[in-house]
């Protein structure tokens, strides 16, 4: 998959789209995998990590030619739930021989046959974001932003605006979390990409007022690479 | 999205309810210790006619021919008022029906607020009304209010109207926001409690007062809707025009939902109703008091250019939490410019005062109060300055001359909001009147003067948004 970074929201819901949503619904799956919510945020235009999914060693080690190391490498099926708890997430994978020794284990945890692996790069950043979009009972498409990983969960940061969002709507809600200063520069890492954070928030909306079958969409975290934000990891969930 | 909404067929229809032409008041009584006879006090007070009450029972009611069933009444009912016991609502609603009247008010409580069987005949009214093309108030309401057209509610509200228009979903709100702001110099266009919503609901009326032309601000009670996306975009549409001023009840009230994903368990309706509210560029009040606070600001007050304060204090020490307190609400206290310091200076005396932002006018203000109205005209003509925060300790009469013609001095009118810090607080509270009622907004605590400047601004910057600059 290639990263796209300065895409502008796509017009046109993809066949390709479809298919991914159409095949999760037959398969009787109520969330897509981490790769195929990438693969919708991706067509959108959102900024998403560059990673492969692989099924066997081979499949591993063609992966390892075009992601780069430092990589990731976790499960991507997705019903697995408290990846990180179970040890299904290897970060900080510097050569071949790393990459398979975690392969290996993580295929050997959850014992699946047909199980898949994501390769994908490492995204390096101490700042996390999150956004979301979900469907209120009264006010229907939300879009969330707030901080991410950890956080938001004990913080509870965040800052929800109806969808669709306005350009100003969305750099006002980027302002709107308590910790907003996140954003600005400090120790010499950059201040964020306001405005690619900003037609984030307004892609979530959107593909929140296009796409009914789309119940709920979570990019958490959402790492500011030298300012630049990129979708970390995502979940799709299907109405 | 209600369809036809710009065609404004709404408006046409609830309009005419405001103004009726005639008004029967089914169940009225006048005896003493009565609910139902305090309307009619009132209906005699403002003069309303033609008045028909009507009641099975009486054939005069203070002093006007009382009929015993609508039917009876000869010529044209425009509006319908029931207020007779709970299990005789159902048979008034009919007869209104059959007397062909253009609007019923039901403040008769007992129905879905009190269980199944209530829902049944809300619905069973619902239906016989629409039938013959009736629209319901209520139940369980205290109706509308309409100064222009004489329209009272229970409570003794102001009788010349104004420009404030109320929408709520609580009846005693309604009812006391009109009466004890009234006494404040604020004077009200409608307003409107809706009761169980039947038929007509809150949303409606905040459409019918975003229409309407005598009404240029509105308050709203909110607890719960039906439709939040209507409510939404319509606010959204109002906000560029007036400002809504909305408390709504029922926050921390959070619905159980089923949650995929983390994003789903975090947005209680709470997090989704403070943003849906900002985002429509209401402003979003916590009490009963703000909602008073808010009133004064917004229709006394013009909207700021910025948000930068002057603060002009006799007593130096509040002056300076009271910068605290702006701070944290957004707002900022900047230095004043060189011109306005150099003028400052002439006046405050250089040992005990401060001619920087916060002024301290020092205990010399307590002899000499012309020392506030000086300050005022200084500091209103600084451009570094938007908005002005007066915590004065002088006040009465005194106060609001100096008020007063400040203001007139003023070329580009800046809001100027006071608080008094004189003598004791029941003393303070007999100036309260005076002042709002010259149009001065007063507050008794300058984190209440400050927070409604929070407001104005914050409202400001949603309208600048939306209205291009002159």
């Amino acid at each position: 998959m290639r990263r796209i970074r300065t895409g502008k929201p796509q017009a046109t819901w993809s066949k390709g789209n479809m298919k991914v949503i159409e095949n999760a619904l037959r398969q009787g799956r109520k969330t897509l995998t981490e790769h195929e919510s990438k693969l919708i945020l991706s067509s959108y235009g959102i900024p998403v990590t560059m990673e492969k999914e692989v099924h066997d060693v081979k499949g591993l080690k063609t992966a390892l030619v075009e992601v780069r190391f430092p990589l990731v490498i976790k499960v991507s099926s997705s019903h697995v739930s408290h990846k990180t708890d179970r040890g299904l997430v290897h970060v900080d994978i510097r050569n071949e021989t790393e990459a398979v020794t975690a392969f290996k284990k993580i295929m050997k945890e959850i014992g699946e046959e047909d199980a898949s692996v994501l390769v994908q790069e490492m995204i390096s950043g101490e700042k996390e974001l999150m956004i979301g979009l979900t469907r209120d009972a009264q006010f229907g498409s939300c879009v969330v932003f707030g901080l991410g990983g950890i956080f938001t969960e004990i913080l509870h940061d965040i800052c929800i605006r109806i969808a669709p969002v306005e350009k100003s709507e969305a750099l006002q809600m980027l302002r709107n979390i308590k910790a907003q200063g996140i954003l600005d520069a400090f120790r010499g890492m950059p201040c964020a990409d306001l405005d690619e954070l900003a037609r984030m928030i307004m892609t979530v909306g959107q593909i929140g007022c296009e796409e009914p079958r789309i119940k709920e969409i979570d990019i958490n975290p959402v790492i500011l690479s030298a300012g630049r934000p990129v979708a970390v990891d995502a979940l799709i969930a299907l109405s | 999205m209600r369809k036809g909404m710009s065609e404004r067929p709404l408006f046409a229809e609830l309009d005419p309810m405001f103004h009726p032409r005639s008004v029967a008041l089914i169940g009225a009584s006048g005896k003493q210790g009565k609910v139902v006879r305090v309307l009619m006090e009132r209906f005699l007070e403002t003069g309303f006619h033609p008045l028909y009450p009507v009641n099975p029972r009486e054939s005069e009611i203070m002093g006007l021919r009382a009929y015993r069933n609508i039917t009876e009444v000869p010529g044209q009912v425009d509006l319908a008022i029931i207020l007779t016991p709970t299990d005789a609502v159902l048979t008034a609603v009919k007869d209104c029906v059959a007397k062909k009247v253009r609007a019923i008010v039901i403040t008769t409580s007992g129905f879905g607020e009190a269980g199944e069987k209530g829902r049944e005949v809300e619905q069973e009214m619902v239906r016989i009304a629409h039938e013959g093309g009736v629209r319901i108030i209520g139940p369980n309401c205290v109706g509308i209010y309409c100064p222009s057209s004489k329209l009272p509610f229970f409570q003794r509200a102001g009788t010349t109207p104004g420009s404030v228009g109320v929408v709520s979903q609580s009846g005693f709100f309604a009812d006391y926001l009109t009466q004890t702001a009234t006494a404040n110099g604020i004077k009200f266009s409608k307003a409107i409690s809706c009761g169980n919503e039947v038929d007509l609901n809150v949303i409606d009326f905040l459409e019918y007062l975003g229409e309407d032309p005598e009404t240029e601000l509105i308050v709203a009670y909110i607890e719960g809707i039906k439709d939040g996306r209507r409510f939404y975009s319509l606010s959204k549409e109002i906000s560029k025009r007036k400002p809504i001023i909305v408390w709504k009840g029922g926050l921390t009230e959070t619905g159980a939902r089923a949650a995929v994903s983390h994003t789903g368990a975090m947005a209680g309706s709470r997090a989704v109703w403070e943003g849906a509210l900002k985002q429509a560029g209401i402003v979003a009040v916590r009490s009963f008091e703000e909602v008073l606070d808010c009133l004064y600001a917004f229709c006394f007050e013009p909207l700021p250019r910025g948000r930068r304060v002057g603060i002009i204090s006799g007593p130096g020490g509040i002056g300076v939490a009271t910068t605290d307190t702006c701070l944290d609400l957004g707002l900022e206290v900047p230095h004043f410019s060189k011109n306005t310091a150099a003028r400052l200076r002439k006046i405050i005396p250089p040992v005990g005062g401060s001619v920087n932002n916060p002024i301290d006018l020092s205990l010399a203000s307590l002899v000499n109060p012309h020392l506030h109205k000086d300050a005022i005209d200084i500091v209103a003509g600084d451009e570094n300055i938007d908005m002005l925060l007066l915590i004065s300790v002088v006040g009465g009469e005194q106060l609001r001359e100096i008020v007063l013609e400040a203001r007139r001095n003023m070329e580009v009118r800046k809001p100027l909001v006071i608080t008094m810090m004189t003598g004791s607080m029941q003393a303070v509270a007999q100036d309260f009147p005076l002042m709002l009622g010259s149009g001065a907004s007063v507050y008794s605590d300058a984190g209440r003067a400050a927070k409604a400047l929070a407001n104005l601004w914050e409202y400001a910057q949603f309208r600048s948004r939306w209205v291009s600059p002159q």
